[in-house]
């Protein structure tokens, strides 16, 4: 594809498995602690007692696979202080070069999806690079390919954006920071980017 | 916070450098060129401290030349740019001296380092604590109070009134910026979860109270009119402030608390 790609997830469909995950890691030889992609839990509501006993409840959870959404307007690219972290070709991939990376993590800091991550033994940041390796040869990247749900897709950004707009579900930040190359096929309990009823319920797994 | 030690030896050393060749410049213009020699290797030697901090922190630092690359649009690149810049002038400075024009050029070279370093932190938007004038204010804050204090312990045995109230000056209004910017943050913004609000009121509460009572203390030590004659006490005075600045930034750290995910 030689168009600006994003990333669809259909959370309808997302069971939270993690296949993607460890998908992404087999394929790109992750070491413990550095994966690329990440399954965040979104939960919230409660159980409410009514006046005959009985209880009513509201609780809800839902999935949502995310790795670098390759934005519109990365704030990684902006912040890098060696111009490691670029964006490039028609496809808008970001990718880090680890040849000018001092590791210093401040894309990471200014990313609110926390995509880039620290790999001890290469000492420098590292990031999902939509598998481009397997692009050129015509393949899905590995978590696509990976997702037994078929939850997981890459698309041009355009049509992606345009039929589902950008994503905006908590407990993701709002999408105007950054543009992100992320279409969402909602939940039907999801919340919008910002609700204060959801909670980041795996967070420090992911 | 304390993960982030090696930045805040960093940050505060190098801002005590930028204060420090601040009241340099100052001392000079008074006609105190040996004071203000002893200013600038003191500004020097902080300086080279924290620039050894700031390669701890990085994971791969002979990588870090390509900073001077990206200044036009990176905030920590102008960092490592004007991290560079003020060492070596401070090393001229402290080696071989100067004149008022460079002095006046190392003065504006650190205060112009520590508005680029707050503008690192200011500038993240999934940082919202980080995201206003109080984070320039309190590293200026910082600045102003080292800078004073170092002041104060080099020129104790000069009789220049004038240079010990501006010192004095800056040193109530550097300890005022400093121990008084986290009340400016913008209170938790949306989205924060109980925990994250709770985590956020615990440092506040013990590092801001840490803070505050070091910058009290060591302030009131050193606006002593006799403290001169008492060298232990000065240097405790100092030590206390230094101290105090140093629980400050370890707040700030801990105000590190992420939109997003």
């Amino acid at each position: 594809m030689s168009e600006e790609l994003a990333f669809f997830v259909d959370m309808s469909l997302c069971m939270g498995c993690k296949a993607c995950m460890i998908a992404c890691k087999d394929k790109h030889n992750l070491p413990a602690g550095v994966h690329w992609r990440k399954v965040i839990e979104a939960s919230g509501g409660q159980w409410t007692p009514l006046p005959d006993g009985s209880w009513q409840q509201n609780v809800f959870t839902y999935y949502l696979s995310i790795s670098c959404n390759h934005c519109e307007d990365p704030a990684c690219v902006r912040g890098c202080p060696t111009g490691a972290c670029r964006q490039t070709g028609q496809q808008g991939i970001v990718a880090i070069d680890q040849e000018r990376c001092v590791g210093c993590g401040y894309c990471r800091w200014n990313c609110p999806y926390s995509s880039p991550r620290l790999d001890p033994e290469k000492k420098c940041m590292t990031k999902c690079d939509l598998c481009r390796d397997y692009l050129a040869d015509g393949r899905e990247p590995a978590c696509v390919a990976a997702c037994p749900a078929r939850a997981l897709a890459v698309g041009p950004r355009r049509a992606l954006l345009e039929k589902y707009g950008q994503a905006n579900v908590a407990p993701l930040p709002s999408p105007t920071l950054t543009k992100p190359g992320l279409a969402l096929a909602a939940h039907r309990l999801a919340r919008p980017s910002g609700a204060e009823d959801v909670l980041f319920a795996n967070k420090e797994e992911a | 916070m304390f993960a982030e030690w090696t930045l805040i030896l960093f940050t505060c050393l190098a801002q005590t450098a930028a204060g420090l060749t601040l009241f340099a410049a100052l001392a000079l213009f008074r006609g105190h060129a040996a004071a203000a020699r002893e200013l600038w290797r003191l500004a020097l030697a902080a300086h080279i401290l924290g620039g050894l901090a700031s390669l701890l922190h990085l994971h791969n630092p002979f990588n870090a030349l390509y900073a001077l690359t990206q200044m036009g649009h990176s905030w920590l690149g102008r960092e490592i740019g004007m991290v560079g810049l003020l060492g070596l002038l401070l090393c001229w400075l402290a080696l071989k001296g100067g004149g008022k024009t460079l002095a006046l050029a190392g003065a504006a070279a650190g205060l112009l380092l520590v508005v680029v370093m707050a503008q690192v932190y200011a500038s993240i938007e999934a940082a919202p604590l980080w995201r206003s004038a109080a984070t320039v204010a309190g590293f200026l804050g910082t600045a102003l109070a080292m800078g004073a204090a170092g002041t104060l312990l080099i020129t104790r045995a000069m009789d220049d009134p004038a240079l010990r109230h501006m010192a004095l000056a800056g040193l109530l209004a550097g300890l005022l910026c400093s121990v008084g910017a986290p009340q400016f943050w913008p209170m938790p913004p949306r989205g924060w979860g109980e925990q994250q609000v709770g985590i956020f009121r615990q440092a506040l509460y013990s590092m801001g109270t840490g803070h505050m009572l070091l910058a009290v203390f060591g302030g009131a030590l050193l606006l002593s009119s006799r403290i001169n004659r008492a060298p232990l006490a000065l240097w405790l005075a100092v030590g206390c402030v230094l101290v105090g600045e140093l629980s400050g930034r370890a707040l700030f750290f801990a105000a590190h608390v992420r939109l997003g995910v």
